[in-house]
């Protein structure tokens, strides 16, 4: 079970949080976009080994998006922030 | 005027029996149960850093807004609860139903919030006793310990995977706040666990 540090709410159990993904994709602008870069916004994802920044959502308390840069290996927590929040530490 | 409202069906209707039950000690009952049907509850959504804002929740509930996260903030007519950032609860007696959004409607007329009449979907659980936090911890993810988790402080968690709002309100009473379709799978869950203390249900009134 993972403890992730939620920016409002605090330490709480993994069990409270839904997984949401990948912190690094952007949504392209759908007014210029190729099919290819739609596929890669939508399907493609590197899964990375080791340290990756990724989107939780604290479901069952303030519901908000919390940004977690987790090492995949370790599941080792380096930190947290709001979504357009900084994390300091590690990076990948 | 509010006596011509229906009134609300309580979603423990079919589990809710007042009465004394389990392992009572030579202390009594170590839980209390009692549905608190007599509450409004309206979630409110607005600009914490609006002074207009805070100052019109200040005037219609008595209370600060709190804007410290898992906090709560308490008058003698409501408490305002902290949800996420920009939403709370205004629970207040139900007496007032209604009334509390009315006024609400016309403080905030001018600026921008949105008030919503959740009392139906909602059942609050009021459990107290001395064995209230050990009954609590059978099913919450978070520490009770009263050091951590003390009067006016609230959290939006899981009890038996289900999300609650747990309030305590003093040291040994909490209210828990369930969507009341998950209510009577709750209530179910809370008397089982309590059989141990020794539990005591109310009658609502
Ligand atoms: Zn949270």
């Amino acid at each position: 079970m993972l403890l992730i540090n939620c920016p409002w709410c605090g330490e709480r159990t993994q069990s409270e949080f839904a997984y949401v993904g990948d912190a690094n994709v952007v949504r392209p602008d759908p007014d210029t976009v190729s099919d290819q870069e739609w596929i890669n916004y939508i399907y493609i994802r590197s899964n990375p080994k080791g340290v990756h920044d990724e989107l939780w959502q604290h479901i069952a308390g303030c519901r908000c998006f919390v940004k977690v840069r987790r090492d995949t290996v370790s599941h080792e927590i380096i930190g947290t922030a709001a979504p357009a929040g900084k994390i300091d530490g590690r990076e990948a | 005027m509010d006596s011509t409202l229906a009134k609300k069906r309580s979603a423990l209707v079919a589990a809710y029996l007042p009465g004394i039950y389990g392992a009572i000690g030579e202390d009594g009952p170590g839980i209390m149960l009692v549905e608190r049907c007599d509450l409004n509850v309206v979630h409110i959504a607005g600009d914490a850093t609006d002074q207009a804002f805070a100052h019109a929740v200040k005037t219609e509930t008595g209370c600060p807004l709190p804007t410290e996260a898992n906090t709560a903030t308490v008058s003698s007519e409501c408490t305002v609860l902290w949800l996420a950032p920009d939403r709370w609860l205004v629970v207040s007696a139900r007496h007032g139903e209604g009334l509390l959004k009315e006024r609400f409607r016309m403080s905030l007329a001018s600026g921008s919030a949105a008030l919503t009449d959740v009392s139906n979907g909602h059942t609050v659980i009021q459990i107290s006793g001395a064995r209230v936090r050990e009954l609590l911890a059978k099913g919450a993810p978070i520490d009770l310990h009263p050091s951590v988790f003390g009067p006016d402080q609230c959290a939006g968690t899981n009890l038996l995977q289900i999300s609650v709002l747990l309030h305590c309100v003093e040291t040994n009473v909490f209210h828990v706040y369930v969507a009341r379709g998950f209510a009577q799978s709750l209530w179910e869950w809370l008397t089982e666990g309590a059989a141990e203390f020794g539990y005591r249900v109310d009658p609502t009134d």
